[in-house]
């Protein structure tokens, strides 16, 4: 291993530590909300609850295509910090309660569940939707901290220009009626626009983070593959690099094995590689590369005598 | 080997302070803060005045003597005089004809001396508007007289631009200042429409701008007027964020919070 290739080892090792520490960030600016006391207070542990179901349940389909069991503190940190990045960004766009919450957390397990079964740490329709949901939930933090506690009134055509007090319980129709209890606001009220502020930066960093961490495990993931080959004299290491190559380790299943199925697994696909290139050469020296271009008819036998002669 | 260490340094450092932070990510989701504390419930000082709500009630003139040594000494003497000048205003006259008369002239010279003062002064600046609503007559009646209400309202208006979000975040102003909004949003709500039918446009348009600019931010957040208000009187705020009948949640409160002011003296 040379010393550009230990850098590049250091480098995917502290990507992937501050990818983590970018996620934790994320997570702590989406639980807090400035309250009208002009105290940081917590956003409850309901939403995180459901958040973390939603995590775990996309982390337990990952089991089964593409899990990688931690080996060391840096991985056991980031298998850590992507289920809780999870469950913190869930948590972060979910309606703090009410029927909507659980319909909001149906959406994302399925969305979360299809994207680990493709590999996939948030998928773009995941992605969307998140973003969507946490749209949905400044607009009824706007709506409750202007003391409106409904999704949004609509007028009724005619009724409501009509100008007689009696009229009005039939004037609007309320959408979506919720309570302050519901929204989990601070017993003081919330103080909208800087609480509105640091939950969109954390969404942002969580969705960043977990995307980078994602690529920094990998990295990290073919720097431990790169250092299993290495183990072997240089030239040896060099051949069998040719013969594996770094963007093939994925589709050959190298990521994610335990060392010693690794060195194996590395081993049958060299052994495998290896005859199936002698197979190939000894067949291609054997073939009459000549006789293929026989094209029939009039010249047809004559250039098969003389191909044949040649070869004689 | 050293540039190794080094980078192992900065992992382990990395790591380390992602785990504190999710730790604090997750201690932090159970601080519940405290309920809003409201500048009137807390400690007094000792020299501030007790229960200054009273000076603007239907027994202010009882208490109005402990405001004279809170004046300050130029004006203590013009105080005295003029606050006694208003106690003792018979007859019901109209708002503002009595304020056009000398001793009205005199009053409102006060007021804009005692708005420009301390606190305390500024109590006294409203204690003399809220007598003088007590003491004249600026109801509009049948003639849709609008100009004594709309006096009036010019008094608590200017009271409000010196004082409102000051006063506010102030342990002996903040309840006072709420009881002058709403009695300026009431007075306006009568200026705007004295009569069922019909009204004057300006005039509300007048009074929405000025509240929303007193009780709400750029962004369309309550301030700490707004929120004292909301605290006191969410209805009034309500429907100030509505459509129609904008002042008609200031009237309601002030009538039910000074039923003796009803612009014709209390007869």
């Amino acid at each position: 291993m040379t010393l550009s290739d230990e850098r590049r080892a250091g480098l995917a090792a502290r990507q992937l530590a501050l990818s983590c520490a970018l996620i934790a960030l994320g997570a702590l600016l989406t639980s807090v909300q400035l309250d009208g006391n002009g105290d940081w207070v917590g956003t409850g542990y309901a939403s995180l609850g459901v958040g973390a179901v939603a995590a775990l349940a996309a982390f337990l389909l990952a089991l089964r295509s593409n899990f990688a069991a931690p080996r060391d503190a840096l991985t056991a940190l980031s298998t850590a910090s992507n289920l809780l990045g999870l469950a913190f960004l869930v948590a972060g766009v979910l309606a703090p309660g009410g029927a909507w919450m659980f319909f909001e957390a149906l959406l994302l397990v399925a969305l979360l569940a299809r994207g680990a079964v493709r590999g996939e740490t948030l998928g773009r329709g995941a992605v969307a939707a998140l973003v969507l949901m946490l749209l949905f939930r400044l607009w009824i933090t706007y709506q409750g901290s202007q003391h409106r506690w409904q999704v949004m009134t609509l007028d009724v055509p005619v009724l409501s220009s009509l100008p007689f007090d009696f009229l009005a319980p039939i004037q609007s129709i309320s959408l979506g009626a919720f309570t302050p209890h519901e929204l989990g606001f601070p017993r003081a009220g919330v103080n909208f626009a800087p609480t509105v502020g640091v939950w969109t930066l954390g969404f942002a960093l969580l969705v960043l983070g977990l995307v980078w961490r994602a690529r920094a495990a990998q990295e990290h993931e073919n720097d431990r593959i790169h250092a299993a080959i290495w183990e072997l004299q240089p030239n040896v290491a060099r051949l069998v690099e040719r013969l594996l190559p770094e963007s093939e380790w994925g589709e050959l299943g190298l990521q994610a094995l335990p060392e010693r199925a690794l060195r194996k697994r590395i081993e049958a696909l060299v052994v495998e590689r290896v005859a199936a290139r002698r197979d190939f050469e000894r067949a291609l020296r054997a073939a009459n590369l000549l006789a293929t271009t026989n094209t029939g008819g009039y010249g047809a036998e004559i250039q098969q005598a003389l191909t044949e002669g040649e070869v004689r | 080997m050293e540039q190794a260490g080094r980078t192992e340094g900065s992992v382990t450092g990395t790591a380390i302070a992602a785990v504190l932070v999710f730790v604090g990510a997750i201690a932090v989701r159970g601080v519940s803060g405290d309920p809003a504390v409201a500048p009137a419930d807390r400690e007094r000082a000792p020299d501030d005045i007790a229960a200054p709500l009273q000076l603007l009630g239907p027994a202010a003139s009882l208490r109005a003597g402990e405001l004279a040594p809170r004046v300050r000494e130029a004006l203590r003497q013009e105080w005295n005089e003029v606050q006694r000048s208003v106690a003792r205003i018979q007859a019901c006259p109209p708002s503002s004809e009595w304020l056009a008369s000398a001793p009205g002239q005199r009053c409102e010279r006060l007021l804009a001396e005692l708005r420009s003062g301390s606190r305390d002064e500024a109590l006294a600046a409203l204690h003399l508007v809220f007598e003088l609503a007590r003491r004249t007559e600026w109801a509009p009646g049948l003639r849709a007289r609008t100009q004594h209400a709309d006096k009036l309202a010019g008094l608590l208006h200017e009271w409000l631009r010196a004082w409102g979000e000051r006063a506010a975040d102030d342990r002996v102003l903040s309840e006072p200042a709420v009881a002058a909004t709403v009695a300026y949003g009431a007075l306006m709500r009568r200026v705007s429409q004295p009569l069922p039918l019909g009204g004057n446009d300006e005039a509300l348009e007048r009074a929405r701008a000025f509240l929303a600019s007193q009780l709400f931010d750029a962004q369309g957040q309550a301030t700490r007027l707004g929120l004292a208000v909301r605290a006191r009187h969410p209805k009034a705020l309500e429907a100030l964020a509505g459509r129609r009948n904008v002042l008609d949640g200031f009237r309601e409160a002030f009538e039910l919070a000074y039923p003796e002011l009803d612009g014709e003296c209390g007869s």
